[in-house]
């Protein structure tokens, strides 16, 4: 998907001006829908000053929203980490009936709203919901509370490992694990040994995507937060708060810190392309 | 173990792994989803046939599903474009250009939606220059329609870019000597064969778009029966403590969604029958 | 190690014809056995049962007398060289060689410099000194065929299997390892089957040859047996280029080369035109319209051809030196 040299010839009889126009086009609605919407996010953040940005981001609130954020990001893309390796590893490495059936779920909560992604667990653990009472009664609150942020946070971001691994373990085949098992290994031997040395690129990638979401992540999060500032509030939910309290600066200072994150990720995951358009090592 | 009792297999792991990956996509995904028809139907029918037919909900219905299929529809036009610059043209900073394609994907929907909100409100950097042309982009539907085109932008591109590259020369080639000029080329031969790609990633754009909260309540004003979408309308019940019509605002959706990504997946295995791919 | 093969049987899900349908058939210890036969006759599939890679639904595999269904591909011990040879392109050669040793239990795993020495040696035998530390992606086709070799040997299997061991190599390369593996085979002794279909390679290199075909074995036998005495149409025709002639008694086959062209009119030759000639190196390929009807095939050697004199639509006689008969 990296770039280095043109992968085709232009089509035969495309004159230089219909080139021109084209690339005109599409460079201009990069720059459009694209490079402005991130600049502003900066140019907002600053609009004030270094001191205003950075007042911004001291804020006791803001701090707590930052911790927050990193600690659902971590568990959520820890326990998917493990779920996409456990599912990859099952419907590639065996054959057994309904496995395209299973790989159809695995993608589900990409076409679900991430609002009712938030809805479902209120649905659950709600002080109305299924099991959400009797919870409540015994202490234990998941809705308006750090377990159901995590909760909705790991439901948005499911498939995001398994989707890397299972085209690629597919393409990989069970050649190497065979070879390993008549050479005698276990199966943590194969999977440490043979199999993740073979998928660390696109588990990495996974895991990447994975975070960028996670940290992200706005809408099933915000039915399920309750918006408890210093408390449930991640950073995208406090972005709101600020914003609706038209406190521009400090919305987008925090807006900015997660911009940098989603750059950072696309830097990381062109670099990854890049290793593994180059495979042999 | 269990799996070695019912068919030996040669790589081990089978029971465990095919265990943990029932077991927590059940917990996760499965079961909580089935709470959305299992709420629904608490509901009399008197009370669905309220919800159903309430004028705001199938406003915020019909406006999500519109703006997301125009906005669909801009992205399999602009990314059809993309796709094609990227693969064929060679110019400075293309990798970046690739690499910065991906953006939606990674910038936080809420980022995104306060971003375009300021770019478009009425003393925006763009909203300003659009307000002496009469054109209102924040706080109206069209707002709506932008903020779905950012997110749904890489779906296009991203699968139409490897069956672009992966065409075959000599099709093309072949058109030209024939005497095709190279827009007659690029519709009859090339827009063919990239045509299931564009749907495809149309259809991926349009998921997204129907469901899509966090970019788009920054920008769209959120009146009722105007600019309030489904995802909304479904928080704005869950604060009334209305789960059950939030339930069923919800399964709707799905339901929606569900025949129209069916309907496209049959589109599309028609016409790649047609091609053969 | 001695590998019997009795009744063996395996279908595939989906599938209505068995792979492999009744083979029965002995490896005797440090025999070089070949598993000859067209794409799709179930050889490989027959190789994998022997390593567990698959699972037969009845018969038996014996290791030395012992049936070893229920033993897993670990603890049989067997050095399995696959066809596209699937080595572990994140690891050295050293590492690769070296990695059945490296998984051992603790109790049995020789240290790290034994298997290093131990890996080093084994290196040597297969001639890839110096590429030691080179990754899969940067060795030649033959070369990756021989680190497989040793990384199987490695395990001091009992059993060597060899899925198509030369057949993603060019021509050349194919016949420098196919002899360069009988001198190994005849250093080291190992009991070795191996699948091919290319019958001048099983019957160059093998003890015995195995014919399998749609599952079934037809014949196994010495590779010079089985060429002089094939025991079935199928092996008759699957060696050699062979003429099936309708006769009374029914169908006979006649090898190309065993059709001698002479004069017109000899005794015990039959009447034919040459219709045509076409070169293949040192030999030529002859068609013959016979009179009594039906095309043949013969080859001789170029210079026999060009001192008969015949060129295409002489009148000849075909002498037929020997027929089989089934």
């Amino acid at each position: 998907m990296t770039l280095l040299a043109p992968r085709r010839s232009p089509l035969v009889g495309e004159s230089a001006t219909t080139r021109r126009v084209l690339l005109a086009l599409a460079l201009a609605a990069i720059g459009l829908f694209l490079l402005l919407p991130l600049a502003t996010v900066f140019a907002e953040a600053l609009s004030k000053g270094w001191g205003a940005y950075f007042e911004g981001l001291a804020d006791p609130d803001a701090r707590a929203a930052i911790r927050l954020t990193l600690l659902v990001a971590a568990i959520s893309v820890a326990v998917n980490f493990a779920f996409g390796i456990a599912a990859a590893w099952a419907v590639t490495k065996f054959d057994f009936p309904g496995k395209s059936l299973l790989v159809t779920f695995i993608d589900l909560p990409f076409s679900v709203s991430p609002v009712i992604a938030g809805l479902i667990y209120v649905l659950l653990f709600g002080a109305h919901g299924l099991i959400g009472p009797w919870l409540i009664a015994h202490g234990v609150e998941v809705i308006f509370a750090v377990p159901g942020i995590v909760l909705a946070t790991v439901f948005v971001t499911l498939p995001f490992v398994a989707r890397e691994l299972i085209p690629t373990m597919e393409m990989l085949g069970r050649g190497d694990e065979e070879v390993a098992r008549t050479l005698g290994a276990s199966g943590w031997q194969i999977f440490f040994r043979v199999t993740l040395p073979n998928v660390k690129w696109a588990a990495l990638y996974g895991v990447l995507l994975c975070n960028a979401r996670a940290m992200g992540e706005f809408g099933a999060v915000s039915v399920v937060s309750g918006h408890l500032r210093g408390q449930t509030d991640t950073m995208p939910l406090h972005i709101e708060i600020l914003y609706n309290e038209y406190n521009f600066v400090a919305a987008f200072a925090v807006a900015s810190l997660l911009a940098l994150m989603a750059l950072f990720t696309l830097a990381l995951k062109s670099a990854l392309e890049a290793v593994t358009e180059n495979p042999g090592r | 173990m269990f799996a070695r009792a019912a068919s030996p297999r040669v790589i081990p792991g089978f029971g465990p792994t095919l265990g943990f990956t029932l077991a927590y996509l059940s917990l996760v995904v499965l079961l909580p989803l089935a709470m959305i028809p299992l709420k629904a139907l608490g509901l009399s029918g008197a009370e669905v046939l309220a919800i159903v037919t309430d004028a705001r909900t199938l406003h915020a219905i019909g406006l999500s599903f519109g703006a997301a299929l125009a906005a669909a529809a801009v992205n399999a036009v602009l990314g059809t474009l993309l796709a094609w610059v990227l693969v064929r043209y060679d110019f400075p900073a293309r990798r970046l250009v690739d690499a910065l394609i991906d953006l939606p994907f990674a910038l936080p929907t809420a980022v995104a939606g306060i971003s375009l909100a300021a770019l478009y409100a009425p003393n925006g950097w763009i909203g300003e220059r659009l307000a002496p042309l009469g054109l209102k982009v924040a706080y109206t539907p069209l707002g709506i329609v932008v903020a779905l085109i950012f997110v749904g932008l890489p779906f296009v591109v991203r699968t139409v870019e490897p069956v672009l590259e992966a065409l075959d020369a000599e099709v093309e080639e072949a058109a030209a000597t024939l005497g095709a000029s190279w827009f007659a080329g690029f519709r009859r031969v090339v827009l063919p064969l990239i045509g299931p790609a564009v749907l495809t990633g149309f259809a991926m754009a349009l998921a997204r778009g129907i469901g899509e909260y966090g970019s788009v309540i920054f920008i769209a004003g959120n009146l009722p029966m105007v600019s309030e979408i489904a995802p909304l309308l479904i928080a704005i019940r869950l604060e009334e403590y209305n789960d059950a019509a939030a339930a069923m605002i919800a399964l709707l959706m799905l339901a929606a969604a569900f025949a129209l990504l069916l309907t496209i997946n049959l589109l599309q295995a028609w016409a790649r029958r047609r091609i053969g791919g | 190690m001695r590998i019997d093969i009795v009744n063996a049987v395996k279908t595939f899900k989906g599938s209505e014809r068995p792979a492999i349908n009744g083979i029965d058939m002995t490896v005797g210890d440090g025999e070089l056995v070949a598993l000859l036969g067209p794409s799709g006759s179930g050889k490989t599939t027959l190789l994998r049962a022997i390593a567990g890679l698959e699972t037969l639904e009845a018969g038996e595999i014996r290791f030395d007398g012992v049936n070893v269904a229920g033993r897993d591909t670990r603890d049989r011990n067997v050095g399995f060289v696959f066809q596209h040879y699937a080595l572990f392109r994140t690891m050295t050669v050293l590492d690769n060689v070296g990695f059945g040793l490296s998984v051992r239990p603790r109790a049995s795993r020789p240290s790290k410099a034994e298997i290093r020495a131990r890996a080093r040696e084994l290196i040597r035998l297969v001639q890839l000194e110096g590429y030691e530390e080179r990754f899969p992606a940067q060795l030649s086709g033959g070369q990756r065929q021989r680190v497989a070799l040793a990384r199987a040997l490695a395990i001091d299997p009992a059993v060597l299997l060899l899925d198509e061991p030369f057949g993603a190599l060019d021509a050349k390369v194919r016949k420098d390892l196919r002899r360069w593996l009988r001198e190994l085979h005849d250093r080291t002794g190992h009991t070795t089957l191996f699948v091919t279909h290319d019958q001048e390679e099983a019957l160059e290199l093998a003890d015995r040859v195995a014919v399998i075909n749609a599952g079934r074995l037809e014949q196994i036998a010495p590779p010079a047996e089985l060429y002089a005495r094939p025991a079935t149409p199928f092996v008759c025709e699957f060696l050699g280029s062979v003429n099936r002639l309708a006769t009374p008694a029914g169908a006979v086959y006649v090898r190309a080369h065993e059709i001698e062209l002479v004069p017109p009119g000899t005794p015990e030759a039959r009447a034919a035109i040459v219709v045509a000639v076409r070169a293949a190196g040192p030999r030529v390929h002859v068609e013959l319209e016979l009179a009594e009807g039906g095309r043949v095939e013969a080859e001789l050697l170029a210079e026999d051809f060009a001192a008969t004199g015949f060129t295409a639509g002489s009148a000849v006689g075909a002498a037929i030196r020997r027929t089989h008969a089934f």
